[in-house]
């Protein structure tokens, strides 16, 4: 891990599992900063800074996106096809965190280009494992693209890998 | 040779030329005495025909070769003929040949001259054959007959008409079957073009003359469905079909046959397995996405079950008692949620149908029985319940009914939201196609118009930080469904209340006025 900030947007409604994937992850400390929304119309406002996230300092641009599937208002797939049909976002790696393991799901989020798919583990010690290795695999092990806009620095390198 | 002796001479030629042809002709000559009806002579035909000589005959009278009549009827036959008060006697009567066998004849009896003597002389002719040909036309007749019967009973149990339109001279012949199905007696008036239309729906007569035109002048095959309105006002459909001949050498269209078939009953099946087929395919649509999402629900709060178990236990060791209390809370919650959700898929499952009787019921009481028992939630959200006091009569299953009212008013109370002076009304407003429209209105936090389909969905809850499972509306939509009716929000968007509008039936269903007397 660099010394760039990591950011993690989880958009979960249920208080409960957002309380358990929070925890697992700040006491692994793969992400500096996780910011929480309930619901898929409020993850839209916060990826496109529209009303309560206008403050682009205060809510910016995610690393990735923790996607739970069943939300209230605007449901996970639809947040994830917007996400990925907007060039501006569309690079982000979205990660489907779901309790369905039905086959219609799994196909639907791949279908509109979910980076992973992950059911959500009923063990508590599987759990937070599952947490530990997403944070390693995602945040640590893999590169991420720059953002558009974001040209590489002098030495062609992008910047968050100093 | 003098003039007298050559006027002899030809007299004779003549007498004895006549004598060949009567001799040979093949009608039956017979010449016979007056008085003992003795044969004096009988020509060739009548000899080859009966079988006898002429010698033999001599010796018979006429009433001998005859099956039906004996002497004395005979000779009071001709006794006109005697007197002169009969100039000719027509007769038909049956002769017996020799070997026995027997012809129809008809004879016809004069009293002539022969020989200078009175006889009487009979002109008899086999009518055998006429008879046969008779026979023949009779049995045709019959077989016909039969032939029209069978295509009559065919028709008349297949409700199946047929005409025939004379393009030429404007003529249209219908089956009695026609009739029947158009509502009419058989054959009560000359069928026309014009009298057709007129039995047609006014709606379909324009479909059914350009049919009409299109096989008439393009030759395409002719076949149309249209409704037919009896002279009592009944409505039955009915399927055309039929085919036109043209004069071969100039194309000009000669005749239009063809075929009217009542296919109402079929249709009604038709359409009653279609509903069926519909139904069966929505209630499938609705059990996927019910397995799918109780499992999806039921196992949300066992994660958070099994999670908060493991951060108890780590939180305990370290000591952390606000933790400790916090964890437990979340248990308690999520078991409180799976408690809840158990009891009201328990009440799902058994809204699947309507289990009470149908009832005639009167809303005005079935309202405020529903807002007593929901008294204690109106109360803590401090609304105020404005029910109409003419609300109409409804029918169906009164504690479904009751239901209804009883989430939708928890449902307003539950999303007042904290403004001033709630309040909670139930009305009707008019009716659609003779159903009453009812209406539960708030002036609470009001629902986005995108989610206003969203919110009769089983599990779906716009906002998680009410309580609830996402049931209430499910349920309350399909309890009006099972009536026949629809639900539907009315709500310009968040502050600015909601209205529920839903019809529900109002008198038993009238039956079909659509009945056959065949």
């Amino acid at each position: 891990m660099n010394g760039e900030q990591i950011h993690v947007l989880l958009v979960e409604d249920n208080e409960a599992h957002a309380e358990l994937v929070l925890r697992s992850l700040r006491e692994h400390r793969v992400a500096n900063r996780i910011f929480h929304v309930s619901d898929g119309a409020e993850a839209l406002d916060y990826l496109h800074n529209r009303g309560a996230y206008a403050d682009r300092q205060a809510h910016p641009r995610p690393h990735m996106v923790l996607l739970d599937l069943r939300l209230p208002k605007v449901s996970g797939l639809e947040v994830l096809e917007q996400i990925k049909s907007d060039a501006g976002l569309s690079t982000i790696p979205v990660v489907i965190l779901t309790t369905s393991q039905a086959e219609v799901d799994v196909a639907s989020a791949y279908r509109c280009r979910a980076n992973s798919y992950l059911v959500k583990p009923m063990d508590y010690e599987k759990f937070i494992q599952l947490m530990e290795e997403l944070g390693y695999f995602w945040l640590g092990w893999n590169q991420f693209p720059w953002p558009p806009g974001a040209h590489p620095g002098p030495s062609g390198r992008l910047p968050h890998q100093g | 040779m003098d003039a007298r002796r050559s006027s002899e001479d030809t007299t004779h030629a003549h007498e004895q030329s006549l004598g060949r042809i009567l001799e040979n002709s093949l009608n039956e000559i017979y010449v016979f005495h007056p008085e003992s009806l003795r044969f004096i002579w009988v020509n060739g035909g009548a000899r080859v025909n009966l079988g006898y000589s002429l010698e033999e005959l001599q010796e018979m009278t006429a009433a001998a070769i005859k099956t039906e009549i004996d002497s004395a009827e005979f000779d009071a036959l001709v006794e006109p003929l005697r007197s002169g008060t009969e100039s000719r006697v027509v007769l038909e009567t049956v002769h017996r040949r020799r070997d026995g066998s027997h012809y129809p004849v008809e004879a016809h009896l004069q009293l002539l001259e022969y020989m200078g003597e009175p006889a009487l002389v009979a002109m008899v002719l086999d009518t055998s054959e006429q008879k046969k040909l008779e026979e023949d036309q009779k049995r045709l007749l019959m077989q016909l007959e039969y032939q029209k019967r069978i295509l009559d009973d065919a028709q008349r149990i297949t409700h199946m008409g047929s005409w025939v339109w004379n393009i030429q001279d404007g003529s249209l012949a219908w089956s009695d079957e026609i009739y029947r199905i158009f509502g009419l007696e058989p054959q009560e008036f000359g069928a026309t073009y014009e009298a057709f239309l007129s039995y047609i729906h006014p709606e379909d007569r324009d479909a059914v003359t350009s049919a009409v035109q299109n096989s008439v002048e393009r030759r395409a095959p002719y076949g149309v469905d249209h409704r037919v309105v009896q002279p009592n006002g009944t409505l039955r459909y009915v399927r055309e079909q039929g085919e036109v001949t043209y004069d071969p050498s100039t194309g000009a269209p000669l005749l239009m046959v063809g075929t009217v078939h009542d296919i109402t009953d079929a249709r009604k099946q038709s359409q009653e397995r279609e509903r069926l087929i519909g139904e069966l395919e929505a209630r499938n649509a609705e059990m996927e996405r019910f397995t799918y999402t109780v499992s999806h629900d039921l196992k949300s709060p066992l994660i958070t079950i099994r999670g908060f178990l493991g951060l108890l236990q780590k939180d305990a060791l370290a000591g952390d008692e606000v933790r400790v209390a916090k964890d437990v809370a979340m248990i308690t919650s999520a078991t409180d949620q799976m408690q809840r959700l158990l009891d009201e898929l328990l009440e799902l499952s058994r809204i699947g149908r309507i289990v009470n009787a149908e009832e005639s019921i009167d809303l005005n009481e079935l309202v405020s029985d529903a807002a007593d028992l929901v008294a204690g939630r109106l109360e803590a959200a401090g609304a105020e319940v404005r029910i109409a006091p003419d609300l109409p009569m409804v029918f169906g299953d009164r504690r479904r009914i009751q239901e209804v009212f009883q989430n939708l008013l928890d449902n307003a109370a539950k999303f007042l939201g904290d403004r001033e002076g709630p309040v909670i009304e139930i009305g009707s407003s008019g009716d659609a196609d003779g159903r009453p429209i009812l209406f539960v209105k708030d002036n609470g936090i009001g629902i986005d118009p995108a989610y206003h389909e969203k919110v009769f969905g089983l599990f779906e809850r716009l906002d998680q930080s009410i309580e609830g499972t996402g049931i209430g509306l499910a349920m309350v939509r399909r309890i009006i469904e099972l009536h026949g009716g629809r639900i539907w929000v009315e709500s310009e968007g968040p502050g600015t209340g909601s209205t529920f509008r839903f019809h529900l039936p109002e008198a038993p269903p009238e039956p079909v006025r659509e009945s056959r007397s065949a």
